[in-house]
């Protein structure tokens, strides 16, 4: 199993979310790289990407949707009725 | 505590003040037309002990979601999809203020959202927040659309989750 280092240029989420959007699981496996793509390194690591770019490929990998605090808590109490008027 | 349809005959809407002329006049005389002609629906809190007694309200409608204005990965789940509910208004009296009743009619009309696209499927609620009030969604998860400073999101998917569903 190959798996790659990446530092992702915006410019290249298209070409990088198709090929991820495959993935299962977030492993890499026979991935091949079929053309350049600037500023972008190969190492044998998991992937690493900006903070931005890492949040797009997370949702690409179907990441379960974020927990809101505020939004639960907000639920909660609306399910308990701790609001009086 | 629970919200019912907005009612002429039963609620005192002259009365209505949350402080923001818009959000009353909106009440007081367009709600119930937009309503009767199937363009929105408005929905009101109720004091318990004086139903008459608006404490606050929320409209609910559909709009088209801006595409090219959503993060690239959200406008490629939904490539297709450019429905989106709308919560267009949404108030407290202000007799009623500071009791996180904003929250409250907040979460009721999520809940609604969220029971409406289970039977017809849609991928986000929209919310045009009015002068300052961006931050009070946002606080709940609601981001601002690409270049917009009041137009937020909230993916349906992550109601959802929430909610515990």
């Amino acid at each position: 199993m190959q798996t790659i280092q990446l530092n992702v240029h915006s410019n290249h989420i298209d070409f990088l979310l198709s090929m991820l959007q495959n993935l299962k699981d977030g492993i890499i496996e026979n991935i091949i790289v079929d053309k350049p793509i600037a500023n972008t390194s190969i190492a044998n690591s998991t992937i690493r990407l900006t903070p931005k770019d890492s949040e797009l490929f997370l949702e690409a990998l179907d990441r379960p949707p974020q927990i809101y605090p505020k939004l639960k808590e907000a639920f909660e109490q609306y399910e308990n009725s701790q609001i009086k008027i | 505590m629970q919200t019912v349809q907005l009612d002429k005959n039963r609620h005192n809407r002259k009365a209505f003040d949350c402080e923001v002329d818009a959000l009353n006049d909106y009440l007081h005389s367009m709600a119930n037309q937009h309503s009767l002609k199937d363009n929105t629906r408005t929905y009101i809190l109720e004091n318990s002990e004086n139903p008459s007694d608006i404490v606050g309200y929320y409209t609910l409608t559909m709009t088209t979601i801006e595409l090219s204005k959503l993060p690239p990965n959200l406008q490629k789940k939904h490539f297709n999809n450019y429905s989106s509910a709308l919560i267009a208004r949404l108030a407290v009296d202000k007799k009623y203020k500071h009791k996180k009743i904003g929250s409250w009619l907040l979460i009721d009309a999520l809940k609604r959202v969220l029971n409406a696209s289970d039977i017809v499927a849609f991928p986000m609620v929209i919310v045009d927040a009015k002068d300052g009030v961006a931050e009070f969604y946002e606080k709940f998860g609601f981001s601002l659309f690409l270049n917009e400073e009041k137009k937020l999101y909230l993916p349906i998917a992550t109601i959802r989750a929430n909610f515990g569903g």
